[in-house]
C-alpha cells in the first residue's frame, strides 16, 4: 500500500510547492485588500455576458488561474483552424456560465418541490466548474496525452485509482492535488474574508476534489458532481460550442435548447436504480437530475456533434501531426529533465513551450551538457518546425477496413497483428524496427537522411493508432425523467445511437505512421516492406494510397530501384509490392487479354485460391512478377496471353470432325476412356452437344455399336496404354500412380477386337497418338486415332512472335531454372533426366494450353506447378489437379 | 513485460472463442458483463502481477452506471479489428467473429500464456452466467 500511495505522495508534495510558489505573492497582496464586492461581467463571444461573484473575481485573479490564460484548449489544433486559439481561461468561464444556466433549469423545474440547489451548493458547482481545467499542463490533452505513455505517470494513474475507485485522466489527477494544496486553500479562506458572498460551503475543496475526479459529493444528490462531469454536464455544453464556432464550423448542438429540457425530481429510496440505492448511503430521497423524456434528441444530437467534431476538428490528420512531434519532443525533453515527466506540461505554457530550445541552456532544472548533445538537437529541430509549421506527414496509413481486405483474409489477420502490434505493448519494438527499415531504404537509394543518427531517427517518426476512446463520453448515462417522475437510463432508451457514433468513429478513423517530411518515402517504402513479410505478410492495399500525399511516380521509382538491388528478395512474392510496370496500362490490358481468353476456366480447387474469381489481374501479375526481372516479367504477360483454353466447343468439333470424315462412327457411342475420376467422363459428358450417347464402356461392349473413347489430351500415349494393359489383364508399363482398373471379360475383350473403335483427343503429342495406334494394333484392336490439336496447332513457348523478344532466350532459360526447383521440391524422388524432359512441360514442348477444369502436364511447367523458387513460395498461373 | 488494454481484450475475446460451446453464442454487454469481466479481471490481474506481468490499466465500474470507460475502450477496439461485432440493431450483443484458427494463433503467443486467459475467461463465465444482477 505505502508503495502504491507513493506516486501520490510525489504528485502531492508538487502540487504544494507549485500552487505556494504561484499564489505566496498573491495571498500576501489579498491581505492588504479591502472588501471586494463587486461583481464582474465578462463579454464572451459564446454566451454573450458572463458573471463572476465577487469570490470568483479573487480566484480569476490569482496567477493560478491565470495561467490558463496561456494554454489553448485545443492544444495544437490551431495550426490548422487559425481560429482555434480559445484558451482554458475563457473555457473555464464558459464553464462556469453553463452551470449557472444548469443550476437555474434545475431550480425552474424544482420550484414547486420541497427544495432545490440552494446558494451554497450552487456557489460549490460554480467554483468546480471554473477550477475544473487547473490541472491542465502546457497545450492541454496534447501533453496530458505525451506524458501519459510514460511508465511514471501510468504509476500515478493507476495509484489514484486504486486509491480513490475512479479514473480521472492526469489533468483532473492534477487539479485534485491542486486546489487540495495548503496555498490554494489559504487563497479561498482569504477570499472569503475579503469578499460578500454567495460562497461555497466550508468544505469546498474536499467536495470539489471529489467533483472534478467524479466521487459522490451529496447523499441527497447523487448526480451532483456530473454537472460537472456527466453526460450533459457544464465543460461539455460549453467546448462543444466553443471548439466549433472557433474552428467555423457549423455547431449542431442546440445547448439552450437542451438546458431547456434538464429537468430534477426528488425520489424515493426505493424507486431509484438500484445502483444509486448502494452510493447514496442513508438518503431517504434524492434529487434526481435528467433530460425530459421528449428531450432525449438531443442527447442524440450531442453525441453526433461530438463525433463529428471529433472526425473533423480534434482528429485531423494534420491535428494528429502536430501531436506526434509534441509527443516526441516531450520524449526529448524527458531525457534532459531531473524531475519527474509528469511536471513537464507545467514547466511551460503553449508559446514557452514552442521555445524549449532557447529557454533550456538558462534552467537548472534541465541537464544541458555535452552528453546529451544529440537529444538539444532533436528538441531544437522540433521546436524550430513547429515554429516554422513544418510539420509531420502522413508515410502510411494502416486500418482493417480497407476493401482488399473483403476477399482476402491473409492480408486483413496480418493487418490484425500489425494493429494489435501498434496498440498493445508491441509499440517499441515495432519503432525499432521501422527506424531500422528506414536506414536501410535510404542506404539501398542512395539517399544520405540528412545528419540523423540512428539513436535521433525514432525521434522523427510516430506510430498514431486509431482512436481507442469512448466517445459516448458518458451521455450514455444520462437519465431521461418521464413525467410521472420514472426514471429510464438514455442507454436503454437509445441503444444504438451511443454504439452508432462510436462506429462511425471506429471506421473512419484510421492508423497512421507520421514523420518528417524528408524521411516520407523512406519510411513509406520501410513499412511497406515489413508488412510484406514476417508474421503480417500482406500487400499494402492500393486504396490505402489515396490517404498519403505521396507521388506515385516516386513511390514507382523507388520500387522499381529497391527490386533491382535485390532489397525485396526475401519478399514473398505473394506479398511484394509490384514493379512499376505491372500497375501501367500495358500490363493491365494484358491482364484484361488473359482473362477473356481464358474466361472459361474454373480450375481445381487450390489451397488459398479464391474459387469464385480466381483468374484476377491480380494473379497473373503476382504470377509474372515471379520472374523479378523486367523484362522477364512483361514477357511472362505475353506468354499468358497466348495461353489457349480448350473448351467444350473444342471437344465437340474434334468428334464432329472425326464422325465427318469416319462415316461409320455416325451410329456410335461416346465412351469416356479411363474411370470417372478422370477427364474423359467430362470430355464425354460435353460431347453428348454432338447428339451421340454417352455411355460406360460395359453399355457399350454389350451394344454392338462403334466405340468412340473420348478424352481431352494425350500426352506419351502411357496412360492410354495403361488402361488398354489393365483391360486385357497385363502389368502396367508405366508408372503414373494410377490405381488399377478393371480387366475385361474374355467376351468384352473379343467384342472390343471386332467393333469399330475410335480414340478421339481433342490435344495432344503426335508420339502419344503413334503410340497409342501401336498398342491397339498389339491387342489386335481396329482402331483409329484422332488427335485434333497437335502440338504444331497449339501455341507454344517456340512461337514466333515470342521470338522476336530480345528477352524470350533469357526468359526460357528461366522457365527451365525455376521448373528445375519446383521439381525438386514437388518430386525429390526424380533424378535429373527425368526433370530435364520435362522443364517445359512434359515433352519439352512448351505448350501454352488448358482446358477449363484442369491444366495438362505438357504445358509449361512454371504455369501451372507449385513448389518453390529462390526459396520462396512459386504460385502458378494455372492449376493442375495432381493424381493421386 | 507490459499488457496493454488491447493486450488485454484480444487474449480475453480469443481464449472466448476457444471455450467449448461459446463460439456461437452471444454477450449482451452492459452492466452485468462489465459487472462479470470486472471480477474476472481482479483475478486476473492478480495472477499477472504475480506472474512479473505489469497491467498499464485499471478495469473500473463506475458505481452509479456500472460502466467502465476501459471496456468500452476493450470492445471498440476488438470491434474495430474484427475480434467481434455487435448484432444489429442495438448493437447490445456481442458476437465472436474472429475465427477459431486466429483466436488460438493470438491465445498462444500472448504475453503471460494461454493459461492467464483461459482462467480469467472461465472466471469471466462463471459470473456471466449466475443470475444477472439487477439494475
Amino acid at each position: 500500500m505505502a508503495e502504491r500511495e507513493q506516486p501520490l505522495e510525489q504528485v502531492a508534495a508538487w502540487a504544494s510547492d507549485y500552487s505556494q510558489n504561484a499564489l505566496s505573492a498573491y495571498i500576501e497582496a489579498l491581505t492588504h485588500r479591502q472588501l471586494v464586492s463587486d461583481t464582474r461581467e465578462v463579454n464572451d463571444p459564446i454566451w454573450a455576458t458572463i458573471s463572476l461573484t465577487p469570490f470568483e473575481t479573487v480566484i480569476v485573479d490569482s496567477p493560478l488561474f491565470q495561467r490558463l490564460r496561456r494554454i489553448r484548449q485545443l492544444g495544437v489544433v490551431h495550426w490548422v483552424y487559425p481560429g482555434c486559439v480559445h484558451t482554458r481561461f475563457e473555457h473555464s468561464l464558459g464553464a462556469l456560465h453553463q452551470i449557472q444556466e444548469l443550476i437555474d433549469a434545475i431550480n425552474r423545474d424544482t420550484a414547486d418541490q420541497q427544495s432545490t440547489i440552494d446558494a451554497e451548493r450552487a456557489a460549490l458547482l460554480r467554483f468546480c466548474a471554473l477550477c475544473h481545467d487547473l490541472g491542465h499542463g502546457a497545450m492541454s490533452h496534447v501533453l496530458e496525452t505525451a506524458v501519459s505513455t510514460f511508465e511514471a505517470v501510468e504509476d500515478i494513474r493507476l495509484a489514484f485509482g486504486k486509491t480513490y475507485d475512479t479514473q480521472p485522466p492526469l489533468s483532473e489527477i492534477l487539479a485534485y492535488y491542486l486546489i487540495g494544496s495548503p496555498a490554494f486553500r489559504q487563497m479561498l479562506q482569504q477570499a472569503r474574508t475579503i469578499t460578500k458572498g454567495p460562497h461555497p460551503p466550508q468544505d469546498a475543496v474536499d467536495r470539489a476534489q471529489k467533483a472534478i475526479t467524479g466521487r459522490l459529493v451529496y447523499e441527497d444528490m447523487p448526480l451532483f458532481q456530473e454537472l460537472i462531469s456527466g453526460p450533459f454536464d457544464a465543460d461539455k455544453l460549453d467546448y462543444m460550442q466553443r471548439d466549433a464556432v472557433m474552428a467555423g464550423i457549423p455547431a449542431i448542438t442546440d445547448v439552450p435548447r437542451l438546458v431547456r429540457k434538464v429537468r430534477a425530481r426528488w425520489v424515493g429510496r426505493m424507486d431509484l436504480p438500484s445502483r444509486v440505492t448502494k452510493w447514496v448511503g442513508q438518503a431517504q430521497r434524492c434529487l434526481i437530475f435528467g433530460i425530459a423524456f421528449s428531450g432525449s434528441r438531443t442527447l442524440d444530437e450531442l453525441l453526433i456533434a461530438r463525433v463529428l467534431l471529433f472526425d473533423k476538428v480534434y482528429r485531423h490528420q494534420k491535428v494528429r501531426a502536430l501531436e506526434g512531434m509534441i509527443a516526441r519532443l516531450i520524449s526529448a525533453l524527458a531525457l534532459v529533465y531531473k524531475g519527474p515527466v509528469f511536471q513537464i506540461p507545467f514547466l511551460f505554457v503553449d508559446d514557452t513551450l514552442l521555445e524549449a530550445d532557447r529557454l533550456l541552456p538558462s534552467r537548472d532544472d534541465f541537464d544541458c551538457s555535452k552528453a546529451k548533445q544529440d537529444t538539444l538537437l532533436v528538441i531544437a529541430d522540433i521546436c524550430s518546425r513547429l515554429r516554422e509549421r513544418r510539420l509531420f506527414v502522413r508515410a502510411f496509413v494502416f486500418s482493417m477496413h480497407f476493401p482488399e481486405f473483403d476477399n482476402d483474409r491473409a492480408a486483413h489477420r496480418g493487418m490484425d497483428k500489425f494493429v494489435a502490434d501498434v496498440e498493445g505493448a508491441g509499440l517499441n519494438d515495432l519503432l525499432e524496427i521501422i527506424t531500422s527499415e528506414i536506414r536501410a531504404v535510404a542506404s539501398v537509394l542512395n539517399e544520405p537522411l540528412a545528419d540523423l543518427a540512428d539513436r535521433t531517427l525514432r525521434s522523427y517518426v510516430w506510430l498514431d493508432p486509431s482512436t481507442k476512446r469512448d466517445h459516448s463520453e458518458k451521455v450514455s448515462n444520462a437519465f431521461l425523467l418521464k413525467k410521472n417522475s420514472t426514471l429510464i437510463r438514455y442507454s436503454e432508451h437509445s441503444k444504438e445511437v451511443p454504439r452508432w457514433a462510436q462506429a462511425y468513429l471506429a471506421k473512419k478513423d484510421v492508423g497512421f505512421l507520421f514523420c518528417i517530411p524528408e524521411l516520407q518515402l523512406f519510411a513509406f517504402l520501410a513499412l511497406e516492406k515489413i508488412l510484406a513479410e514476417g508474421k503480417y505478410m500482406l500487400r499494402v492495399p492500393e486504396s490505402s494510397l489515396a490517404y498519403l500525399n505521396l507521388d506515385d511516380k516516386a513511390i514507382a521509382s523507388a520500387r522499381d530501384r529497391l527490386h533491382d538491388d535485390g532489397y525485396y528478395k526475401a519478399v514473398p512474392f505473394t506479398t511484394r509490392p509490384w514493379r512499376s510496370l505491372l500497375k501501367g496500362a500495358a500490363v493491365e490490358q494484358g491482364c484484361n487479354a488473359v482473362r477473356q481468353t481464358l474466361r472459361e476456366y474454373i480450375g481445381p480447387p487450390g489451397e488459398g485460391d479464391n474459387q469464385r474469381n480466381y483468374l484476377t489481374s491480380e494473379r497473373i501479375k503476382l504470377w509474372a512478377s515471379q520472374f523479378e526481372e523486367q523484362p522477364l516479367v512483361a514477357h511472362a504477360i505475353r506468354v499468358a496471353e497466348k495461353i489457349k483454353i480448350i473448351g467444350r466447343t473444342d471437344f465437340s468439333a474434334a468428334v464432329n470432325q472425326f464422325t465427318g470424315e469416319n462415316v461409320e462412327f455416325r451410329n456410335g457411342v461416346v465412351v469416356p476412356l479411363g474411370d470417372p475420376k478422370d477427364s474423359g467422363s467430362v470430355v464425354a459428358y460435353f460431347t453428348q452437344d454432338t447428339g451421340l450417347e454417352s455411355v460406360d464402356l460395359d453399355r457399350a461392349l454389350s451394344e454392338n455399336r462403334p466405340v468412340i473413347f473420348v478424352d481431352d489430351c494425350i500426352g506419351s500415349g502411357g496412360q492410354s496404354e495403361n488402361i488398354l494393359r489393365d483391360w486385357f489383364g497385363e502389368p502396367k508399363q508405366s508408372a503414373l500412380g494410377e490405381d488399377r482398373r478393371q480387366k475385361l471379360s474374355t467376351e468384352q475383350q473379343a467384342t472390343l477386337r471386332k467393333l469399330p473403335v475410335a480414340f478421339v483427343f481433342s490435344n495432344g503429342l503426335s508420339v502419344g497418338a503413334c503410340r497409342l495406334r501401336e498398342l491397339c494394333a498389339e491387342y489386335s484392336i481396329n482402331a483409329r486415332v484422332h488427335l485434333q490439336l497437335t502440338e504444331t496447332d497449339v501455341p507454344t513457348l517456340f512461337d514466333n512472335d515470342l521470338q522476336t523478344y530480345e528477352s524470350h532466350s533469357v526468359f526460357v532459360e528461366r522457365c527451365k531454372a525455376i521448373s528445375r526447383d519446383l521439381f525438386k521440391q514437388t518430386h525429390p524422388d526424380w533424378n535429373q533426366t527425368k526433370i530435364e524432359e520435362r522443364l517445359l512441360g512434359y515433352g519439352n514442348k512448351g505448350l501454352l494450353v488448358t482446358f477449363p477444369y484442369n491444366t495438362p502436364s505438357q504445358t509449361l511447367t512454371c504455369v501451372w506447378s507449385r513448389g518453390t523458387w529462390r526459396g520462396l513460395p512459386w504460385t502458378p498461373l494455372l492449376i493442375r489437379r495432381l493424381k493421386k | 513485460m507490459k499488457i496493454t488494454v488491447a493486450d488485454f481484450f484480444t487474449g480475453f475475446f480469443s481464449a472466448l472463442a476457444l471455450s467449448t460451446d461459446h463460439q456461437k453464442r452471444t454477450f449482451e454487454c452492459g452492466e452485468h458483463f462489465n459487472e462479470a469481466l470486472h471480477a474476472a479481471y481482479e483475478k486476473f490481474s492478480e495472477a499477472a502481477e504475480n506472474a512479473g506481468l505489469r497491467l498499464n490499466f485499471l478495469i473500473h465500474l463506475d458505481p452509479l452506471h456500472g460502466d467502465s470507460r476501459v471496456i468500452e475502450e476493450g470492445i471498440g477496439g476488438a470491434i474495430r479489428r474484427d475480434l467481434i461485432s455487435l448484432d444489429n440493431p442495438n448493437f447490445e450483443k456481442v458476437r465472436l467473429t474472429i475465427p477459431i484458427e486466429e483466436a488460438r494463433e493470438n491465445i498462444e503467443s500472448v504475453l503471460g500464456g494461454a493459461e492467464l486467459y483461459q482462467n480469467l475467461v472461465a472466471e469471466f463465465l462463471k459470473h456471466f452466467d449466475s443470475t444477472p444482477a439487477t439494475s
